[in-house]
């Protein structure tokens, strides 16, 4: 019988073998001619280029272009890869990623880029959401990567993504397996070094942060001038400065400012660096935006805007009272259904974050609660009851609130479920009147206390890994500290309300 | 007289003629024929022992038999006369002098111009004559041109210009190449001389080739006429030789080559080792022209082989030639491949030679990887495992080399396989043949295949598309190819591929026992982690220390770090300026250490195949023992890769590394747990894994502990055997 079974596996083998045989010799077969071949090759080299200079609109079209102008090109499927990965995860437009990747797995089944759709089906299935069901879904499709095409380097990405599935539903140990037999096995792939990156930020939310410093360590030394080793650098950088610094002060003063001196920026609701590393200060009439060199680059005017955030899209949007506007007029009402039926307009809003999903977490002052709103505005249920004043969100889409009532810290999932909780008072530390929290990339979270002027910083399992001050007469203290952000790097840009600028810490 | 003396006088007469006839010496040519003929020998043997009465039938029954034979027969050429001649003579010894003027006649007519051998008597002479005169007369015979052969009655005769011909009818003929035969018939009559004049016509040239040395093939306009052969050739042409400042016996037969059309001709001369010649000759008239002697320079060149490994053998175009180094001077104009062949490794090349060169190759044996199959390439089209041999000749690593497809077609025959055994794409998924065989399977063949072409390897390329393909190379041994993706007509990808299958991981790195890292504004190299009985930890750094200086030079990061390392060499003292947590400067004095390295068992962008031969190789001439520990080690985690557990377990068992952090013994412990565990000894990969977990060693130089892994595995143990 097993003999029957092995001969009927191995012609199964074979005939699917043939077929890919068949299939590639006629995709050759019916190749387009190389001038053809030639010009998709350029129309798809001129969308990376705009890819990664962000301008993903015309990126979008060039891909879009191979795909309908030259099918049979030798560079149609990894445009589709594209296309999907473009409206994953900068468009976030799931549909039209599953669209673009179905159709790669249909009409390019053994193509070179087949392995990545399988890649884009698991992140497209943890997308959906994080109930067990989805998370099996995402990892069978991963498992069918090595298993399909075994000496492939989308290998190394589907197992990356795998690590990134377990992580998100918090099963960390295998998380980390994932990530170490990226690295194990294809130590030389880009994927290894984001592996890498991956897994440090595990090993420190594990407390085994010196082991991180080591292998973020390797990613420089293997993948110098990258991305990944500019991240890595930062990730050091942040390392050093909770883990290793100690006894000694975890930041000192830089001597930078941002601003000029005579800006003297008023009722500021919030500072913060966006992936750019560009800093930008919510204040009574807008948003300035200064560069690293804190030069001004832009400035979005806004009537006394309670909050901003960066959208999807990279526009500033401010909350104005019961609204959220963005940077060329769109708007959004806020608008919280009552007991009795009725809406009642939100009245201030001290915070708002969006989520990866385009929802918006809006903190309504008036209710006391935190809502969850569509992109429109739309309400769609109760995320927390509290007075928050601050909400941030780490990579793993926990939430953490500042609640102005009783000075504490809530920290949740995504889907509002508490998971931990700092109190004002502790080992190490007393919260006075806390005005601002951040996370850094290890899910650190600092908190600024305006009281007793202090920068905090708790672990991810809520303990205290260091305090920062100055003596007042100090050049670089913060006694009215309103509000800060963290660069990538984890420096501290504050505001000072005595100062009027922001102080750079590092 | 009384009867008794008349007996005496007639024995006495008998005998004396006996005797004169008996001291005929026969012809040598006679004595020869007669050899092959019992018949005439035994009448002969009879007639000398004048016993005529038995040597008569004897001679009856020879003459029969010579009768019988073809006309051209040498025996009855030869033998017929002389038996004819016996036998007149043994009649006319018995009285019978009409029978023997019969034989007379009858000799003559067989051959006209005979004449009787030896000392005979008078009377015989007188009857041999009569009969001569009534039955031969002479022929004056002219023939134009006079080398003409000529024939009379079919018979070939030498020619003469006066031949004695028997009386009767006769037809002469005279041929030469280039004339149109001549043939005329004539009657010749008793007692007046036939003359005839034979003149031949000419109809087309004859070319006389003349050649040294010999065995030269000579085509006319490109049609090939056959090669010259041993000569010398007649005297009508020695002038010629001598105007060429040859002598007869140096040059070939005439190579006469007839029907020569009129105009110009090239006529080539060629032999394998000597310089083609071609001359062109003019024919304006029909005649005989004389090409040559043709001399051929011997088209040889000189070849000197030396080799870097003193124990390799030298193989041209596939003739052993001895030990290297080998030096020959008659090494023929063309095409040869020139191997060097070791135990170790191979050395191919080939090499076009001309006339006059002096080649000298100095041979590195590589580990070497037979190319025998293409699949899917243009049937009928050029072999593209030459074409990929060439390709990648650069590489520094490994020889690839096309072994002759005659040996190749009849050793896959004769394993049963086909050209697609080896078959697979880029993603390493097998093609062709290549999905029928299971892992053990390719194991055994490779290994097999390898032994056949004494390499260390065997490849096989796939033909993706028109100028793509997928090279796979397995070591014997491996049941598990490395596939390198590479376009021939485009050199980037050709030097890619070459220097994938050239990177060789080192196996030591230089060390002073800390890690380094970057930290974004802090100018130096922060120490992130430091082994305590490392050079470092000796030397007083600690974890927040930051290094500032090496070598008195400002190190701004980990990177410029390294670099003073990687100048270093063991042993070296290296000199750092280090800034502790209290801002304080001081020197350390570190020694550099050089740390084992090894390649990850799992790490898939290796070319494991090729570092496997590349290690078998290398420790075959280790010299230091702990380098010769290092590469064994590597070499048993590549074996692993490969799934050739209990080869990695041999070559781990001949590893002794030292207790302690990095890659030491509790890395040797962990991969004796793997193969023993793979092998299905429990108790063994248990002990082992636990060995492993008690250590502080790591996997690689980088991670991860081995303690981890090894906890693992322990568990997994236990829960296998609990299942």
């Amino acid at each position: 019988m097993n003999t029957c079974h092995a001969a009927a596996a191995k012609r199964r083998r074979r005939i699917a073998s043939a077929l890919v045989a068949s299939l590639a010799i006629a995709v050759t077969a019916a190749a387009q001619s190389p001038r053809e071949e030639e010009l998709a090759r350029s129309q798809y080299q001129s969308g990376l280029d705009f890819f990664q200079s962000r301008r993903y609109a015309e990126a979008l079209k060039d891909f879009q272009a191979v795909v309908d102008s030259f099918p049979k090109s030798s560079v149609a499927d990894a445009a589709l890869v594209q296309i999907a990965m473009y409206q994953l995860d900068v468009a976030r437009n799931p549909d039209a990623a599953q669209a673009a990747t179905d159709k790669l797995l249909k009409e390019y089944p053994g193509g070179a880029a087949a392995p990545m759709a399988y890649v884009m089906a698991g992140r497209l299935a943890i997308n959906k959401g994080r109930a067990a069901a989805d998370v099996e879904a995402a990892l069978a499709s991963y498992e069918r990567v090595p298993r399909l095409f075994p000496g492939s380097e989308a290998v190394g990405a589907a197992n990356y993504y795998a690590g990134n599935t377990l992580w998100l539903v918090r099963r960390t140990e295998e998380a980390l397996d994932r990530y170490r037999r990226v690295t194990m096995e294809y130590p030389r792939s880009i994927w290894a070094a984001r592996a890498t990156l991956a897994e440090a930020v595990v090993l420190v939310q594990t407390d085994r942060a010196m082991r991180a410093l080591e292998e973020l360590q390797r990613v420089r030394q293997q993948f110098p001038g990258t991305p990944e080793a500019a991240m890595a650098l930062n990730y050091n950088t942040i390392i050093y400065r909770l883990y290793v610094r100690p006894p000694q002060p975890a930041f000192a003063f830089s001597g930078k400012y941002i601003g000029a001196e005579t800006a003297k920026f008023r009722d500021v609701i919030g500072v913060s660096v966006n992936d750019a590393g560009q800093i930008m200060l919510g204040h009574k009439t807008g948003v300035a935006i200064f560069d690293a060199k804190a030069t001004m680059v832009k400035s979005v005017t806004a009537e006394e805007p309670s909050a901003f955030f960066v959208d999807e899209k990279g526009r500033v949007v401010t909350a104005r009272r019961d609204s959220l506007v963005a940077e060329g007029g769109d708007y959004a009402a806020i608008a919280i259904p009552q007991k009795d039926g009725k809406l009642r307009p939100a009245d201030e809003i001290p915070a708002v974050i969006p989520l990866s999903n385009g929802d918006r977490l809006v903190a309504d002052r008036k209710g006391k609660a935190v809502i969850r709103v569509g992109i429109s505005g739309k309400y769609l249920k109760n995320f927390a009851t509290l007075n928050a004043e601050r909400i941030v969100m780490n990579s793993l889409e926990d939430v953490a609130m500042l609640d102005k009532d009783t000075k504490s810290i809530v920290i949740t999932d995504r889907e509002g479920k508490q998971l931990q909780k700092i109190v004002p008072k502790g080992t190490g530390y007393e919260l006075d009147n806390p005005v601002d929290i951040a996370f850094d990339p290890f899910g650190n979270l600092y908190v600024l206390d305006r009281g007793k002027p202090f920068l905090y910083v708790f672990s991810p399992k809520a303990k205290l890994l260091a305090s920062f001050t100055m003596p007042e007469k100090d050049t670089g203290s913060f006694p009215k500290p309103q509000a800060f952000g963290l660069d990538a790097a984890g420096r501290v840009y504050l505001f000072d309300d005595r100062s009027q600028r922001i102080q750079v810490y590092q | 007289m009384s009867t008794r003396k008349r007996y005496v006088a007639s024995a006495f007469r008998r005998t004396f003629i006996a005797l004169a006839i008996a001291l005929a010496v026969l012809p040598a040519r006679v004595a020869m024929a007669q050899a092959s003929d019992p018949q005439f020998t035994e009448a002969k043997r009879l007639f000398d022992a004048l016993d005529y009465d038995a040597a008569l039938r004897a001679l009856d029954l020879a003459i029969t038999g010579l009768e019988a034979k073809a006309v051209n027969d040498p025996a009855r050429r030869e033998l017929l006369p002389a038996a004819y001649e016996m036998r007149a003579r043994s009649k006319f010894g018995l009285g019978d002098q009409n029978g023997a003027k019969a034989d007379f006649v009858a000799l003559l007519k067989i051959n006209a111009g005979h004449a009787l051998t030896g000392q005979v008597s008078p009377r015989v002479v007188a009857l041999f004559e009569e009969a001569v005169k009534a039955t031969v007369t002479n022929l004056n015979l002219t023939v134009s041109p006079p080398t003409a052969k000529i024939q009379i009655d079919g018979t070939p005769v030498p020619a003469s210009s006066t031949l004695p011909i028997t009386v009767g009818e006769h037809t002469i003929s005279a041929e030469q190449m280039g004339y149109r035969k001549a043939q005329q018939a004539i009657t010749a009559e008793a007692g007046a001389v036939a003359t005839v004049t034979l003149t031949l016509e000419r109809v087309s040239s004859v070319l006389n080739i003349l050649t040294t040395p010999i065995d030269v093939e000579v085509s006319i306009d490109g049609v090939k006429r056959g090669k010259t052969a041993a000569g010398p050739p007649p005297p009508a042409f020695n002038e010629a030789i001598a105007n060429a400042k040859l002598t007869p016996d140096q040059v070939s037969a005439v190579m006469v080559v007839a029907d020569i059309p009129a105009g110009s001709h090239v006529v080539e001369f060629t032999r394998d080792c000597y310089v083609k010649q071609e001359t062109r000759i003019p024919v304006d008239k029909p005649d005989d022209y004389t090409v040559g002697p043709i001399s051929l320079l011997h088209a040889v060149a000189s070849l000197t082989v030396r080799a870097n490994d003193p124990r390799a053998q030298v193989v041209v175009d596939g003739q052993n030639r001895g030990s290297a180094p080998f030096t020959t001077a008659d090494l023929c104009e063309g095409e040869h491949t020139v191997e060097l062949r070791s135990q170790s490794g191979r050395f191919f090349k080939r090499l076009q030679a001309r006339t006059g060169d002096k080649l000298t190759i100095d041979g590195v044996l590589k580990p070497g990887f037979a190319l025998l199959s293409a699949f899917g390439g243009q049937p009928g089209g050029a072999d593209l495992r030459v074409a990929v041999e060439r390709l990648f000749d650069p590489s520094t690593s490994v020889t690839l080399f096309a072994p002759p497809s005659e040996q190749v077609d009849q050793s896959l025959r004769a394993n049963q396989l086909q050209p697609g055994w080896l078959a697979f794409d880029a993603n390493k998924r097998p093609m062709g043949n290549s999905t029928d065989l299971v892992q053990s399977m390719r194991r055994d063949l490779g290994l097999k295949l390898a032994s056949t072409f004494g390499s260390q390897g065997v490849a096989a390329i796939t033909v993706i598309d028109r100028n793509r393909v997928v090279l796979s190379i397995l070591a014997a041994g491996s049941n598990d190819p490395d596939v390198i993706e590479v376009s021939l007509d485009n050199a980037d990808s050709v030097r890619r591929a070459i220097a994938q299958l050239d990177r060789m991981p080192a196996f030591f790195r230089p060390s002073i026992g800390l890690v380094g890292v970057d930290v974004a504004d802090v100018a130096g190299v922060v120490v992130g982690g430091v082994d305590p009985n490392g050079p470092s930890g000796k030397a007083g750094i600690k974890v927040g220390d930051l290094i500032v200086k090496a070598k008195d030079q400002p190190i701004a990061d980990a990177a410029a770090l390294a670099a003073a390392l990687a100048a270093s060499k063991a042993n070296d003292d290296l000199i750092l300026d280090v800034k502790d947590r209290t801002g304080a400067v001081k020197k350390a004095t570190v020694k550099v250490t050089m740390t084992p390295r090894l390649i990850g068992i799992a790490d898939q962008s290796l070319l494991v195949n090729a570092i496997l031969v590349a290690l078998r190789s290398r420790l075959l001439a280790a010299a230091d023992p702990t380098e010769e520990a290092v590469m064994r080690l590597n070499l048993a985690a590549a074996l692993a890769r490969v799934e050739a557990w209990s080869d990695a377990k041999t070559e781990l068992l001949n590893v002794k590394l030292p207790e302690g952090s990095g890659v030491a013994n509790g890395t040797v412990q962990y991969l004796l747990g793997l193969c023993a565990d793979r092998l299905g000894n429990r108790s063994e990969a248990e002990a082992a894994y636990r060995a492993a977990a008690a250590s502080e060693s790591l996997l690689t130089e980088d991670g991860p502990p081995v303690k981890d892994l090894a906890q693992a595995k322990l568990v997994e143990l236990q829960r296998r055997s609990g299942l």
